[in-house]
């Protein structure tokens, strides 16, 4: 199977997971929260990438309680998710060091255009 | 007891494929009613559950969601990917088609106008349908949109692709509602029926999502050029066949044209299925909904031949010949298509295409 790269909202689910087990609502609040509310995981988006990621391995079932009548999931990363993630924040990691780096020292040329 | 709000979202998840449901459904609808506040117990909330509905971006996030489950990209259910396999190929083989119309209709347009002196003076020109300068003047750059349709999507970048596609469809509908509502005759029924196939057409662009497989693009490019340099052929069998223009024109019409090249394709897989180049498991699905489109253009023009423009008999031969060779070339083309989609469910070897 061709290795696809990591979308946003999967690094964001997988981030959100790493802080524990969660459910569907608590998986979407995580994320608006991780990401300083700018990004709103809609529930066909979230179940498009937990679908994916369990597929992969990277997540998995952690529990199911009934609550109200109605049966609510809790989910879990998996160890293989847990290296997937860390690989990802390194990528990040490394893409914002090399952008700082050369950031520090970028001057914005003299009478450039405005 | 179920709120209207959530029987409406349930109704939204029956897009997704019933194995998905199975596995999500119930999860999917408890995380959405939280999501939109409608399980708290307040009057809000309660008023939410009788008249709520899913929001344009949820329906959005689903509609995107049963696009990608069905139509299989990389990774997908074997199934999913064969069906998503063969519209990415029945996208990118219409597209072929018509950029490669498009640049003929551009190539011959200096002889047409009689500006092309090496060769001789063109024969009557086909009258366009649509009167008055205005017209043709807005319809003859056109095709420049459908060759670069084709060339983004056969370079990967689908998304520019949809919007170049979707021009020349635009102006399509928009001519033939003129057409209908203020011309004499109105519209032929063919040529809605050609406006509808060139809706699905564009439509089947949205296969080509985030995970779809990345086209082949020296292998497409390589196909326009192709058509390109065998397209003085048709130009030559238009003008020159030693029979009636009235016969040459229905023959080689834009139906007659899509028959003939579908009929050909089904017979060079089925001859060459054995080999390397025809191994990709989705060819008898592409060709055959290829086929099914063409038969339907087929089969309505020549009723509109029969009793719009009381067609001669022998013109209402040929277009038969070419429907009942298309239906002949179908008929193993949906043998081929059934048994690798049962092999498929038997045996869950993804076949990349």
């Amino acid at each position: 199977m061709a290795t696809r790269p990591m979308t946003e909202a999967a690094f964001f689910v997988l981030t959100a997971l790493a802080g524990g087990p969660c459910h569907g609502y608590g998986v979407v609040n995580e994320v608006k929260e991780l990401s300083r509310g700018r990004v709103h995981l809609r529930v066909g988006t979230l179940y498009g990438v937990l679908d994916r990621l369990v597929t992969d391995g990277l997540v998995e079932l952690d529990r199911e309680e009934v609550q109200q009548g109605r049966l609510r999931r809790y989910y879990r990363l998996t160890s293989s998710g847990g290296r997937a993630l860390a690989e990802e924040a390194d990528r990040q990691a490394a893409n914002a060091r090399a952008a700082a780096e050369r950031l520090g020292v970028w001057r914005p040329a003299a009478g450039g255009a405005a | 007891m179920t709120s209207s709000l959530e029987q409406r979202y349930r109704r939204l998840l029956t897009l997704l494929p019933a194995s998905y449901r199975r596995r999500w459904e119930d999860d999917m609808v408890r995380t959405f009613l939280e999501c939109v506040g409608a399980e708290e117990d307040t009057e809000d909330a309660a008023y939410l559950r009788d008249h709520g509905r899913p929001d344009r971006g949820e329906v959005l996030s689903v509609l995107a969601l049963a696009t990608r489950l069905r139509l299989g990209g990389v990774g997908a259910e074997p199934r999913s990917r064969l069906r998503g396999d063969a519209i990415r190929a029945v996208a990118l083989l219409g597209l072929l088609f018509h950029a490669v119309t498009a640049a003929v209709e551009i190539g011959v347009m200096p002889w047409l106008a009689g500006d092309f002196l090496p060769l001789p003076t063109p024969p009557t020109e086909p009258v366009f349908d649509l009167p008055g300068a205005p017209w043709r003047l807005a319809f003859n750059p056109l095709g420049l949109f459908a060759i670069a349709a084709f060339v983004a999507l056969a370079v990967n970048q689908p998304r520019p692709a949809r919007w170049l596609a979707a021009v020349p469809l635009v102006a399509d509908w928009v001519a033939r509602t003129y057409e209908a509502m203020f011309l004499p005759g109105g519209t032929p029924p063919t040529t809605w029926l050609i406006v509808l196939v060139n809706t699905g057409l564009v439509l089947a662009l949205v296969a080509f999502h985030r995970e779809a497989p990345p086209v082949r693009t020296r292998t497409w490019i390589r196909a326009f050029v192709a058509g390109v340099l065998l397209s003085p052929l048709y130009v030559i069998g238009m003008w020159t066949l030693p029979v009636e223009q009235e016969l040459r024109f229905a023959a080689l019409d834009w139906p007659g044209l899509c028959a003939l090249s579908v009929s050909a394709a089904g017979i060079a897989y089925l001859v060459l299925r054995a080999s390397a180049v025809a191994r990709a498991a989705h060819w008898p699905l592409t060709l055959l909904f290829l086929g099914l489109a063409a038969l339907a253009l087929r089969g309505v023009s020549v009723a509109d031949y029969v009793l719009r423009d009381g067609a001669s008999a022998a013109v209402t031969a040929v277009c038969a010949a070419e429907a009942a060779i298309l239906l002949v070339v179908c008929a193993p083309l949906a043998i081929l298509a059934q048994r690798a989609t049962r092999e498929l469910s038997v045996d869950p070897a993804d076949v990349p295409g």
